[in-house]
């Protein structure tokens, strides 16, 4: 209850993937392995950011697709990309946000997340943050990275 | 009594930070009020509200004229000094024409 569960699985980085829908669906295939999604969840995914589009102009620029349904158990992903990939701004302003990290979240009962939402939310203004996520060399070191500051808010798998 | 609403594109990442978020402004402002969740969608259909804080992508008006501002600064933290200001602004101005 209240957690987010995630795994080093879970942590793409500098990923070539030049497609947005490319990349989403790499890490929903992952999530959907994990037994996070059902298969239904990727084009749920894509339809809703399409529709609400989630890029935000952080201090690193970032893109936050979230949906609820087809998801088993509540999580959150993330992708740093060699290359930027636009998105288009949350806030519906004109131009697009060259996105360098993709946080990929299943959100299944938000009111009982609040707390690690919060927190994460003001993380994605946190440019060290941002920075050491870029900057992580490898999964295992992304996911410490996380579990410091998340500490108790999420489940490794 | 003053009814809110708080309106994102799913329902999920941004109505719950939000939502906490004004929750909080109220209650350090001793202001009595309801917050309830809609979709963008919906915008337009609303009644008996009296202020839409909107979180997302959107050009939707209400067709009871219902009064709709753009809540984001309260999701990213950008900006959230002005928009409280703002929001306890027109708080008191609705309470005030009661």
């Amino acid at each position: 209850m209240g957690k987010l569960n995630t795994t080093s699985e879970l942590m793409f980085l500098q990923v070539s993937e030049e497609s947005k829908e490319n990349l989403i669906c790499k890490i929903c295939s992952r999530a959907e392995e994990k037994g996070y999604v059902t298969s239904k969840f990727a084009e749920d995914l894509l339809s809703r950011e399409a529709e609400f589009p989630t890029g935000l102009n952080t201090p690193v620029p970032i893109a936050i697709p979230h949906i609820g349904t087809n998801c088993n158990k509540s999580f959150f992903s993330f992708a740093t990309l060699k290359k930027p990939i636009d998105f288009e701004n949350m806030d519906g302003s004109e131009g697009m946000v060259p996105v360098r990290i993709v946080f990929l979240f299943g959100i299944v009962e938000p009111e009982e997340q609040v707390g690690v939402l919060t927190k994460i939310s003001k993380l994605f203004q946190d440019k060290d943050f941002l920075e050491k996520i870029y900057e992580s060399l490898n999964p295992n070191e992304a996911l410490k990275i996380v579990k410091d500051i998340l500490g108790g808010m999420v489940d490794i798998d | 009594m003053v009814r809110l609403v708080v309106a994102c594109g799913g329902g999920i990442f941004t109505t719950t930070v939000v939502t906490d978020k004004i929750k909080e402004i109220l209650r350090e402002n001793k202001i009595q009020g309801t917050i309830t969740p809609h979709k963008i969608t919906e915008i337009a259909q609303i009644t008996g509200e009296d202020l839409i804080v909107v979180t997302g992508k959107t050009s939707a008006t209400n067709k009871a004229g219902i009064p709709v501002i753009v809540g984001m600064a309260l999701f990213t933290g950008m900006g959230e000094e002005e928009f409280t200001e703002e929001l306890l602004d027109r708080i008191r101005e609705i309470e005030r024409s009661r």
